[in-house]
């Protein structure tokens, strides 16, 4: 199998999932490139996990009483759905389209919102922010309850603008006017909740969607040069024709799952990294009429996302460290205790899943890493690549095993990255790497004691590249 | 409120009342994954909680009078320690009231005293014979046989209560006497041992020695839990009677009746000794003795409650897993996810609608 | 301003979960307190009494002490408006002085920022507890987090010492050179060096420490020894965080045995922090602040509270003046707060607003956004 094709297929599982063990990757690469976006892209009859085993050992997982139990049932789902872009669409929706459940204090209500990203993150987009504007957390979250009729909270009318569709502006210009948010905030009026029964004596109930007419603005607006009685369908209607929709989805999408771009705030001003691959994804959106499938369609097989130059191009999120590791040692692959502590992995090292610090989600890239985030994450993936008594582990060290009686330092060095990536490091680096090999001796392991030494000072490369700087990236 | 099913009333049960509330301490539940009925009205609760809250893992007594629940005590805690337990599951009293709880994690059978006094524990994971993996099941004979279900092996074995091993039956496999990933077991009174033979979606049969003897439902939504955990508790409409979802826990009364706690179909299901459907039970709580306690100390949930149109959310069983029946006919089911018991009296008389 | 011998630190604790402030500091000659506490009233023999009218809980004898001394200043009835009955939602609120929007700038990130704006000794502010704490949250602000000091740093999964300093020359070996290879591949090289020099700094700490006082085997008694190791060592640290595990204090039900091992936790482990600093001779600079996000409700529920507003907090130290500040709220029905809650008299704006004027020295405004009336226990 050319090395090529595995690179590419590990990159793809990266961006279009939480990456992979060797042995998947290799039967994916079997399986051929585009075989693999298509089934990417396509959730199967088969179901993504299974359900009934998982909430068997984690009953509470149905009311989620708690905030960390939605948490920790969606890092189970993000290990072992097998439909592995509909998680990562899941994660990708909630950090543009965010609530936080330290503000709607109902967990159930908070995880019911991303298993709609779950199920709808890879549908049409009309429908994904017709969802949102009547998704409980989200009115919660954003006010729009307390909007009314007579006293317009436009919290909602402007975010839905500013952060979940269009974008402040685009080429220099502004997208809206303040009227145009107005005109947003008041077409959105008598979107609201029902009365919840509350938490005691049983535990949570979600909130529910209702809408109230008796309170909604029926009188005409004017909205983006568009004049009629708008009510939030309509809105939407008329966001999702804007070109500056698409450019806004598509700048997202690049930033998620190729490479960074700046923050949405200067998008205004700063223009894409890669103008050609925006317009590609635009065009895919006005083509599809507005389908997010066939935006990643056109994403993961053009040559912008296959290049090499934007392999380990991107800081991994927190949830990618986390997910990533688990899934490549194989940990947690089915329901046992200690999950609930892996799980607040991802909030140590700065990303409270369910809990964004604002509306604007987390800033991401380099601003992942401070000295203590990067002494978690370095600590969590060294600390599951150096435990060999895990599957993903023991993998790696039989294949090396597999390559010779007795394996050469550089060659070993270079086997655990190939193995674990394939990564590249500095050549810096790989020296140290190297020169530590050779200082422990010879690398046998035709007898027990040998097997047992060739184990353990494997763990301990694993170990030591789960501290380079590269392997922070993803 | 009586139920009456398709126009047979030879048996009708009425609903009597919820006991419980949520709490992770003292005079509540969490997680209620099964119970023990001892003398005196007195029932042991294992609860299961969840690992970040684990001081809610723990068994609770309490006695459910006329009156409503009364607490007692609890014991036990989250833990690898001896008497602790890390996945409680199940749990059932002897004769002396010695209380046997079911570890699925540690694969080990824990004994208390009836004060909950940690006496001794046994269990060997493995597949062998009398090797555990994953017990989820427990029942008392009579004659002091305990049943194990070893769910992951897909097996009942029998113990005696000292955990020497006496004998098993069952394999993998969706024959008659075969068994996916069982849960709960029930005798009857005449010693027949009833599985719930969970990922099959139906129960079995079986005499004291294993022999087969009957199976009893047919597979509901196919094991479809994400439908079940969206719809918080409130039952699909167009599921009908003798279809299972993956059923958790079953028991048999003093006529022979069988009881199932239908897991993911949010409902218990009663069946005649030859597998007759004649009743369901959706569940009718309203507000539990510790509930009204709770709620009356937080007047802004009484001006809460006076908002909310439709109660049926609260009301209603949400994944249910275990149901008893005790000497004086009360029925009473597990509410597990909302963490109280729902009680409905068997009547002895035929009840007019 | 207090004056000390050395640069004042601050020690701030939270009690996560909503301490019940009417079984902390109890009106316990008031009869409506027995009226609304059936299950829960301590009884009248069994209460630590302070003043004519209010007792310390029973569970809090080893805080008396100071009390008598005249070190420990009780900040009654204290919150914010329109409380917030969510944990996480008033947590934040304490931790970032914004009751009405979401705010993201901690307290204490502003005050470690203030001291060391170049953030030039990365071990200004230390945390004891895992990940980052919404009160020491600040944009370019350092803080490390301090799990189990006798461990902290890199590659804690390396039990053996002699393998794991090797591992870690090898690590100071990868990430020394300059690569030049791309900004945030240096940006990430530069911080693993930072964060191995102020791990191997916060390592010296327990060499330099040792006492007769022994704390009690809890989380809190470890979190507050470290914090007492970190002070002694001299690192510059001038502020220390810790919280009490996770909304430990959410003593919804059993709450007779639950929260009387809480406060006599939390209790000998002050003791403990308060004599290992006098016995280190290192008392003198130091103020431990120790609050809850919220009170619990007036009336118990059978067997335990629910979440209420109208708190307690405390300040002890050897420069603070001891005694009551605020009001005990009325527990008349007419002036409870909606849903059965003790109304709030005192700010905690006011006492943060204190503590940093007359304690730290620093202008309290933009800190705290706004100008609090002070409170004279500094």
């Amino acid at each position: 199998m050319a090395d090529r094709e595995i690179a590419l297929m590990a990159h793809l599982l990266r961006r279009a999932g939480f990456g992979a063990s060797r042995d998947e990757v290799e039967a994916r690469v079997a399986q051929g490139y585009d075989n693999v976006v298509e089934e990417l892209l396509n959730v199967g009859d088969a179901p993504g996990i299974d359900e009934d085993l998982m909430y068997r050992a984690y009953p509470s997982y149905f009311d989620k009483v708690a905030v960390e139990t939605g948490q920790t049932e969606w890092v189970y789902r993000m290990i072992n759905n097998r439909y592995q872009l509909q998680e990562k669409m899941s994660l990708f929706w909630h950090t543009i389209f965010c609530s936080g459940d330290n503000k709607v204090d109902n967990a159930r209500t908070t995880t019911i919102q991303i298993d709609k990203f779950r199920e709808q993150g890879m549908g049409n987009f009309q429908d994904l922010i017709l969802m949102l504007s009547k998704d409980p957390a989200m009115l919660y979250y954003l006010d729009n309850i307390e909007s009314h009729k007579t006293a317009v909270n436009e919290n909602y009318g402007r975010e839905l603008l500013e952060l979940f569709s269009m974008g402040v502006g685009k080429d220099g210009e502004l997208n809206y006017t303040e009227d145009d948010v107005k005109a947003c905030a008041r077409a959105f009026t008598g979107w609201n909740l029902a009365p919840t029964i509350p938490v005691f004596p049983y535990g949570r109930t979600p909130f529910e969607f209702r809408y109230d007419p008796a309170d909604h603005d029926h009188e005409d607006k004017t909205f983006l040069g568009e004049t009629g009685p708008w009510n939030g369908e309509d809105i939407i209607d008329i966001i999702c024709k804007q070109p500056a929709t698409a450019r806004f989805i598509a700048r997202k999408m690049y930033d998620f799952f190729v490479a960074d771009e700046p923050p949405v705030p200067s998008w205004r001003q700063s223009q894409p990294r890669d103008l050609a691959a925006i317009n590609t994804l635009e065009k895919a959106y006005f083509d599809s009429g507005y389908e997010i499938k066939a935006m990643l369609k056109a994403l993961f097989t053009s040559d912008f996302f296959k290049s090499e130059s934007v392999y380990y191009a991107k800081v991994k999120s927190p949830a990618e460290v986390v997910i990533g590791t688990l899934r490549m040692v194989g940990h947690h692959t089915s329901p046992q205790p200690g999950l609930f502590f892996v799980a607040m992995e991802p909030k140590y090292m700065g990303m409270d899943l369910l809990n964004p610090p604002t509306v604007e989600g987390w800033h991401t890239g380099a601003e992942w890493i401070n000295s203590g985030t990067l002494i978690d994450r370095i600590n969590f993936a060294a600390g599951l690549l150096g435990d060999t008594g895990l599957p993903g582990v023991k993998s790696i060290i039989g294949r090396l095993m597999d390559r010779s009686d007795s394996i050469p330092p550089e060659e070993f060095v270079d086997g655990c990255l190939d193995l674990t990536g394939p990564l590249t490091i500095a050549e810096e680096t790989r020296s140290e790497l190297v020169a530590h090999v050779q200082a422990g001796g010879e690398l046998r392991h035709g007898t027990e004691s040998e097997r047992e030494n060739f184990s353990q000072r494997t763990g301990e490369m694993l170990q030591f590249i789960a501290t380079t700087s590269e392997f922070q990236f993803g | 409120m009586a139920s009456v099913f398709l126009g047979i009333n030879d048996r009708t049960f009425t609903f009597m009342f919820v006991a419980g509330r949520s709490e992770f301490q003292g005079t509540g539940f969490r997680n209620p994954m099964d119970m023990a009925l001892a003398p005196d009205d007195v029932i042991y609760v294992v609860n299961r909680s969840y690992e970040s809250r684990s001081d809610g893992t723990r068994i609770n007594v309490f006695r459910l009078g006329d009156e409503g629940e009364e607490y007692i005590t609890e014991f036990g805690s989250y833990g690898e320690e001896k008497g602790q337990f890390i996945w409680p599951i199940s749990i059932a009293v002897d004769s002396d009231v010695n209380v046997y709880v079911a570890d699925e994690w540690l694969n080990r059978i824990n004994v208390y005293d009836r004060d909950g006094e940690f006496l001794r524990d046994w269990g060997i994971h493995g597949a062998g014979d009398g090797e555990l993996n994953r017990p989820s099941g427990l029942a008392i004979g009579q004659d002091g046989t305990m049943f194990v279900v070893d769910s992951l092996n897909h097996r009942v074995q029998r113990f005696t209560l000292n955990g020497e091993y006496l004998g098993q039956f069952g394999s993998f496999g969706s024959g008659p006497g075969q068994l996916n990933t069982p849960w709960g077991i029930g005798l009857d009174k005449d010693g027949n041992v009833f599985v719930a033979d969970w990922r099959n979606d139906r129960i079995q049969q079986f005499t004291a020695q294993g022999e087969w003897q009957a199976s009893f439902g047919q597979p509901g939504t196919g094991g479809d839990a994400s439908i079940v955990q969206k719809m918080g508790g409130i039952k699909l409409s167009n599921v009908p009677v003798g279809q299972f979802n993956r059923p958790a826990g079953v028991c048999v009364d003093q006529d022979g009746d069988i009881y199932v706690a239908d897991w993911l179909n949010n409902r218990v299901q009663v069946l005649t000794p030859d597998g007759r459907f004649i009743s369901e039970f959706t569940g009718d709580a309203g507000l539990s003795k510790w509930g009204v306690d709770k709620i009356r100390s937080n007047p802004d949930m009484i001006r809460q409650r006076n908002g909310v149109r439709d109660f049926t959310p609260e009301r209603v069983l949400w994944a249910p897993c275990a149901v008893k029946v005790d000497g004086k006919g009360r029925v009473i089911i597990a509410d597990t996810t909302r963490h109280r018991f729902q009680v409905y009296q068997k009547n002895t008389e035929p009840v007019l609608i | 301003m207090v004056t000390t011998n050395k640069d004042p630190v601050l020690a701030v604790f939270s009690l996560s979960g909503g301490n019940d402030f009417m079984n902390t500091v109890i009106p316990y000659t008031n009869p409506l307190y027995r009226d609304y506490r059936p299950t829960l009233a301590v009884a009248e023999d069994q209460v630590i009494p302070i003043t004519d009218e209010l007792a310390f809980h029973p569970a809090m004898g080893s805080l008396k002490k100071y009390w008598d001394e005249g070190k420990l200043a009780i900040i009654l009835g204290v919150g914010y408006p329109h409380p917030s009955l969510s944990h996480f939602r008033s947590m934040d609120i304490w931790a970032t002085c914004e009751p009405d929007e979401l705010g993201l700038i901690g307290w204490l990130g502003s005050v470690i920022q203030e001291i060391d704006p170049k953030a030039e000794n990365v071990l200004t502010g230390v945390n004891f507890g895992r990940g980052l704490p919404r009160s020491m949250a600040k944009d370019g602000v350092p803080v490390a987090s301090v799990g189990d000091l006798s461990s902290y740093g890199l590659l804690t999964g390396i039990e053996e010492t002699g393998q794991r300093d090797q591992a870690l020359d090898l690590f100071g070996r990868m990430y020394s050179p300059v690569l030049g290879r791309g900004v945030v591949n240096d940006y990430i090289r530069r911080t693993g060096l930072e964060a191995m020099a102020g791990a191997d700094i916060l390592g010296t700490a327990p060499g330099k420490y040792s006492s007769t006082v022994e704390y009690g085997n809890s989380a809190v008694g470890g979190y507050l020894k470290d914090m007492v190791q970190v002070h002694n060592a001299g690192f510059g640290t001038r502020v220390l965080f810790t919280t009490a595990p996770y909304n430990i204090f959410d003593t919804h039900a059993n709450q007779a045995v639950g929260h009387s091992n809480l406060l006599m936790d939390i209790s000998t482990n002050i003791d403990c922090f308060m004599t290992d600093l006098r016995e280190q001779h290192i008392s003198d600079n130091v103020m431990l602040f120790f609050y809850s996000e919220f009170g619990r409700r007036a009336m118990d529920n059978g067997s335990g509270t629910d979440h209420g507003s109208g708190g307690v907090a405390f300040a002890l130290g050897e420069h603070v003046k001891g005694g009551i500040y605020g009001e005990y709220p009325s527990l008349e029905l007419g002036k409870l707060e909606d849903g059965g809650n003790l109304q709030h008299n005192v700010d905690f704006r006011c006492a943060y607003s204190t503590i940093l004027e007359r304690w730290m020295g620093m202008d309290a405004k933009p800190i705290v956004g706004g100008t609090y009336e002070q409170l004279d226990f500094l």
